[in-house]
């Protein structure tokens, strides 16, 4: 869980420049990159560097 | 999905004798494409047009596990602004040699591998990754809805094909990995700079790989393993190593993570790219039963070295139906089952994917895909 955090951390806070969307789009992303299956990971460590 | 085919599968993972020689031919969308005459550029971004194109692949080659292979997806690499995976204007993709892991960046890496990678690596090679961008969390849901979406796409077709051509799973199920230094080397490092590296920093090399170690392990084992799942490796940089640097570099997390996987209920899935065969004694050390594909390489050796007890497959060029004659292609093939096939552990495959249609004879590929289905019965 820390290790995906990470990653929200770093590309997941867009709330800056769309404050009135900011809410929607953490339900939406947040379940994506906080997710606690192999989805996001093999994304990122899989698919995007393999 | 018929019977025979699942035992002809299961019996080959197994290590027993199966009735006759399981075929996994693969052809990717590009061959797909030219063999259906749609254009390529189209068929990524209209799934009818793709099928159109994976559909006369499988009507003309005889396979006993799905034939084609898709893991590009220029509608993925896209909204990342990717610099490593770039769509032609003909539609192939391009794989640039990339840097994205510096020199200077070795230390902190060898300190959080995952941290370097998802700050600085990530970043470098999908710029609108880099947090400095605005909507850098907008671009990666964005890809990986549609990584989610194109994956359902193409495996729902490949179970339509399978039920209508009645084939076998294949043994590319989805889980992959690296070996720990081809993950450092392939976008990270970049190969120019590994070979210097080894050279140079031969210690800090090392550490990184073995910090590579523990992201493979991740990548490669689920949380919840399915028994008898196989994970594969593509194996790049093995056979341009010097052999002292492959038993420094190379091979223990390599062997570490092939363990590992074995433990974890599963299988490795191995494409050996150029010529192992220097490496057969490594290979046949593994847990036995691992699928090792052979891009090329010594058939008698291997088979005598590694097929004892691991399961190999590959080593025909399928270009090779350009140049010679129908008869002389054939003799190849039947040259091949003449090794392989004594014992069982032994799988039809091309050495190399079929990537351009015109790379090759249609008529004679099929009559020599035909003759070994006919005739590879023990």
């Amino acid at each position: 869980m820390a290790n995906e955090k990470l990653v929200y951390e770093t590309y997941g806070d867009f709330s800056a420049e769309h404050p009135e969307y900011a809410e929607k789009w953490r339900e939406f992303t947040e379940p994506v990159i906080l997710a606690e299956d192999d989805g996001i990971y093999g994304f990122l460590f899989g698919y995007l560097l393999i | 999905m018929s019977e025979e085919k699942m035992k002809l599968r299961g019996d080959l993972l197994a290590g027993r004798v199966p009735k006759r020689v399981f075929m996994q031919l693969t052809f990717t969308p590009e061959a797909a494409c030219g063999l259906a005459g749609v254009d390529l550029v189209k068929a990524h971004f209209d799934p009818a047009v793709k099928q159109k194109a994976y559909r006369s692949v499988c009507e003309t080659f005889y396979s006993d596990a799905y034939p084609i292979e898709n893991v590009r997806w220029p509608e993925v690499y896209a909204p990342l602004g990717a610099r490593n995976w770039v769509m032609s204007s003909t539609g192939a993709m391009q794989h640039p040699e990339v840097t994205s892991l510096y020199e200077e960046d070795f230390d902190e890496y060898i300190d959080d591998a995952f941290g370097t990678i998802v700050k600085k690596v990530l970043p470098r090679l999908y710029p609108k990754l880099d947090p400095a961008n605005p909507g850098a969390g907008l671009s990666l849901a964005k890809a990986y809805q549609r990584y989610q979406q194109t994956a359902g796409e193409e495996v729902g077709f490949q179970m339509q094909a399978s039920e209508e051509f009645d084939y076998a799973p294949g043994f590319f199920v989805g889980l992959f990995c690296e070996a720990p230094f081809d993950f450092l080397s392939d976008q990270l490092r970049g190969f120019k700079n590994i070979t210097i590296d080894v050279r140079r920093n031969p210690g800090k090399v090392e550490k990184a790989v073995n910090a590579s170690l523990p992201l493979m392990r991740r990548q490669a084992i689920p949380r919840n393993p399915a028994p008898g799942a196989t994970v594969f490796m593509p194996l790049h940089l093995a056979p341009y190593l010097r052999p002292a640097d492959f038993e420094r570099f190379y091979w223990p997390t390599f062997n570490a993570l092939v363990q590992e996987i074995h433990e974890a209920g599963m299988s490795s899935f191995l494409f050996a790219e150029q010529d192992w065969t220097r490496y057969s004694d490594y290979l046949a050390s593994f847990p036995e039963n691992q699928i090792i594909k052979f891009e090329d390489g010594d058939v008698k050796k291997i088979k005598e070295v590694v097929g004892k007890k691991q399961i190999i497959g590959g080593f025909f060029d399928p270009t090779h139906t350009l140049t010679r004659s129908k008869e002389d292609c054939i003799d190849e093939a039947k040259r091949l089952l003449e090794i392989g096939m004594p014992g069982g552990r032994f799988y039809f495959a091309f050495g190399r994917h079929v990537i351009d249609i015109h790379s090759i004879d249609i008529g004679k590929l099929a009559a020599v895909i035909d003759y070994v289905h006919e005739n590879a019965v023990y």
